[in-house]
């Protein structure tokens, strides 16, 4: 006998490879689309959040950008074959909270598919674009190798694009980097779906974590952070870009802005430190 | 090209006497009388005036100011240089604009190329009136700018000229265009070269360029904006004025500036990355460092001993990338410290256009004063000083080797760049303690490695945060090779196929 009720998910924050509620309490009530009926309690990521999110994505670098380029690379495309495993959900949630169209909530995931195999198959290649040996003048060996910036933090677009989160959240652990991503409100309702399908691709836990955050609202605290090294700022508000440049600079991180093309060899690069080598030769 | 006519210039009487520490512990000494071996200037005229080079032209500044510029070994005053204020600036970048959207903005990257290697042939044939001029206005020893600034400088433009036409190889299936205007602020350690990295790729890449040397050595800067007039570029492609901060700023300021490049110290690194937060102006910068040098005991320790002489004394220690701390396994400090003490006495300090001298005049003497408080401070916080014996010039700004051991990481000098020829000397029991050691640093600029392991050289050069490393070497610099620190330590890099990212966009 079935009671003829749905189960309803709760939507939590995706942390250190756990689904939690943020410390702080705060939620937001999100209503189907155009319409009053009651969706989900959203709940919103907090200062403390994100500085334990921190805490999480910083253990969790360097065993992520120690494991081989061939292994994160099948990491990165099983999180493909998760999220094809989620379609059906994906496209529900969307049509749902975002009122978009079966073909344009459709377009979203294959957006965000291409995106993982695209740098799923990017991995174990762009250093053999990037690095480089170089011909010095004298007896050395001189070379120059990429390898993660550490921490970074991806703040969304605010206008809803899964592919292009996805291509950013994919280059940015391409390269070794872990990553914590604000997800702003167009995203909430796919928020434990997200965290869902890289809960269940073999990341290393701490690799991404996920907060659902009001607009800007954590701006000051991530860009101040003396442990976070780079942010991935993809919303468009100017002011908004100028205040995260400033606060960042205490510790120089790097700032980097949304390029047009979201499935690129610099997309990765953006993310990489460069480091060169000298060995002498000789007997 | 025409030789300059040679004027002898009068010996001056030093205006300051310079107060130099003295050692809590100086050696018994190392004496070996070397022969005195004079450079001869003759080569080099110095204006008694200069003026600003905007648009292809010496003009006087609208500032009608003109400030000293000394020469550190004798503390004498050798020229004047233009102050450019606001105005000044405005007409620089006006000219570089101009320039940008008219002849040199047309040109082929071809005909860009061909300029820029005439830039490195002249720099060649005039290799020894650069050199002299260099180490009259900066005080490093000649034999520095003869082996090394010039060489490299005339390599920078070489090596940029041959991109200048090969610039869509860089990111293929992608538009490679240059950012416009550059405003190019440069130190004073290495005054030409660092003119050389900072003009070279940028020109290679299309750009026109505002630069401003450091206030205490601009002369061959200046003497540089001869050789691209000798070269036959475009007026306002290269436009060079000088000044102090405040001419820094107004540069940085300016709203038709498209990109600024600055090398020098982390803090004014960060206020110009402030100052230009609120813009779309873009930014690269080399900043400063506090680089470890890790000896372990299976190092070759004569070449090391050499290399870490080599790493913080070179230079009079005014070296970003300077290995200004050292980390030696435990069971080997012993040796290590005695046989640094022993080549630190033998260390020559004295007139920089001697060609026997090791260490020249330490570059101002705002900067001899600085190394005198850190010093001073450093003996405070403890620590076993060790100074050279080495004589120093009666007159000129000079300050003798040293180096603290048995210092903690939490100790100042530690941790703050000096710019000085002073090391301080730790210990390390365990590889991984020698990684955590050296990366305990807001820097990340460069380190060193010392070993005749291979495999532990490749673990320990990957586990640095550093931009560059230095496996069983140290202070090596190529144009082909990108330089650049992590961290606080800057932002992009210079030379190689890496640096020429900084001045170019990709859509």
């Amino acid at each position: 006998m079935t009671s003829g009720l749905n189960v309803l998910k709760t939507i939590k924050l995706y942390m250190n490879g756990e689904f939690v509620r943020g410390e702080s309490g705060k939620y937001s009530t999100m209503k189907y689309y155009n319409s009053d009926k009651h969706y989900a309690h959203i709940t919103l990521g907090s200062r403390k959040d994100f500085r334990g999110a921190v805490e999480s994505s910083h253990a969790a670098q360097p065993g992520w950008s120690g494991k081989t380029a061939y292994n994160r690379g099948q990491i990165l495309y099983r999180m493909a074959e998760m999220m094809e495993g989620k379609r059906a959900e994906i496209i529900s949630v969307l049509k749902d909270t975002n009122g978009l169209s079966e073909k344009e909530a459709n377009a979203e995931v294959d957006g965000a598919i291409d995106s993982f195999v695209y740098y799923a198959g990017f991995s174990d290649k762009y250093t053999s674009l990037v690095d480089n040996i170089n011909p010095i003048n004298g007896p050395f060996h001189n070379f120059t190798s990429s390898e993660a910036m550490g921490v970074t933090v991806l703040v969304c677009e605010k206008k809803l694009n899964l592919g292009r989160f996805a291509a950013q959240m994919s280059a940015i652990i391409c390269g070794g980097n872990s990553c914590i991503a604000l997800l702003s409100e167009n995203y909430w309702s796919v928020v434990a779906s997200l965290g869902e399908v890289f809960a269940t691709s073999d990341l290393p836990k701490g690799t991404i974590n996920i907060l659902a955050t009001t607009n800007n609202e954590l701006l000051e605290w991530f860009a101040g952070h003396m442990e976070v090294k780079a942010v991935s700022f993809q919303d468009q508000d100017e002011a908004a870009i100028y205040k995260v440049k400033e606060w960042g600079i205490d510790n120089m991180k790097r700032i980097i802005l949304p390029r047009k093309d979201a499935l690129c060899l610099e997309m990765i690069s953006d993310y990489l430190e460069f480091k060169t080598s000298w060995h002498p030769i000789g007997f | 090209m025409i030789k300059k006519t040679s004027k002898t210039k009068k010996p001056v009487k030093a205006v300051k006497t310079v107060k130099v520490v003295k050692a809590e512990k100086k050696s018994k000494g190392f004496k070996i009388d070397y022969s005195p071996s004079l450079e001869g200037t003759s080569i080099v005229t110095i204006k008694p005036r200069n003026e600003l080079f905007i648009g292809g032209k010496f003009v006087a500044p609208k500032s009608n100011k003109y400030f000293d510029t000394v020469n550190p070994a004798t503390g004498e005053k050798i020229s004047e240089l233009a102050l450019a204020n606001k105005d000044d600036v405005d007409s620089a970048v006006k000219a570089a604009r101009h320039a940008y959207n008219g002849e040199w903005g047309k040109m082929s990257g071809k005909d860009r190329g061909r300029l820029l290697f005439r830039v490195a042939r002249i720099l060649q044939e005039r290799a020894r009136e650069f050199a002299v001029l260099e180490t009259l206005d900066g005080g490093k020893p000649i034999k520095e700018s003869r082996d090394v600034d010039v060489p490299l400088a005339a390599q920078h433009f070489f090596y940029h000229a041959g991109w200048a036409d090969k610039l869509d190889y860089l990111a293929p299936n992608k538009k490679v265009s240059p950012v416009g205007v550059c405003g190019q602020i440069i130190p004073w350690n290495f005054p030409l070269l660092m003119a050389a990295w900072k003009l070279a790729p940028a020109l290679a890449c299309g750009n026109t360029v505002v630069l401003k040397p450091a206030e205490t050595t601009s002369l061959t800067a200046l003497l540089l904006a001869d050789v691209f007039n000798e070269a036959g570029f475009p007026a306002g492609v290269v436009n060079i004025i000088t000044g102090a901060g405040e001419t820094g700023a107004a540069l940085v300021n300016h709203p038709d500036v498209n990109k600024i490049a600055f090398t020098g110290s982390t803090d004014v690194g960060k206020l110009i990355a402030k100052s230009i937060a609120h813009s779309n102006k873009k930014l690269s910068l080399e900043l400063g460092g506090k680089s470890a040098n890790i000896i372990f005991a299976d190092a070759a320790i004569d070449q090391a001993i050499e290399g870490v002489v080599n790493g913080i004394y070179f230079n009079q220690g005014h070296v970003c990338c300077a290995g200004s701390r050292l980390l030696v396994e435990e069971s080997i400090v012993d040796e290590v410290v005695k046989k640094l003490q022993r080549r630190l006495d033998m260390i020559r300090v004295g007139n920089p256009l001697d060609k026997n001298t090791d260490l020249g005049a330490i570059n101002s003497l705002e900067q001899l004063n600085k190394i005198n408080e850190l010093v001073d401070l450093g003996k405070k916080e403890g620590g076993d000083f060790y100074q050279s014996s080495s004589p120093l010039p009666k007159k000129g700004y000079y300050f003798a080797p040293c180096m603290f051991s048995n210092v903690t990481s939490a100790h100042t000098l530690n941790r703050i760049e000096i710019f000085g020829p002073v090391l301080t000397i730790q210990t390390f029991r365990t590889p991984d303690e020698a990684i955590t050691k050296a990366n305990d640093s807001r820097y990340g600029l460069a380190a060193g490695i010392w070993s005749e392991k291979g495999s532990k050289n490749l673990k320990i050069a990957g586990a640095l945060k550093a931009g560059v490393v230095w496996v069983n070497t140290y202070n090596k610099f190529d144009a082909a090779s990108p330089f650049g620190g992590f961290a606080e330590s800057g932002w992009g890099r210079e030379g190689g196929r890496h640096g020429l990212f900084s001045y170019l966009k990709i859509d």
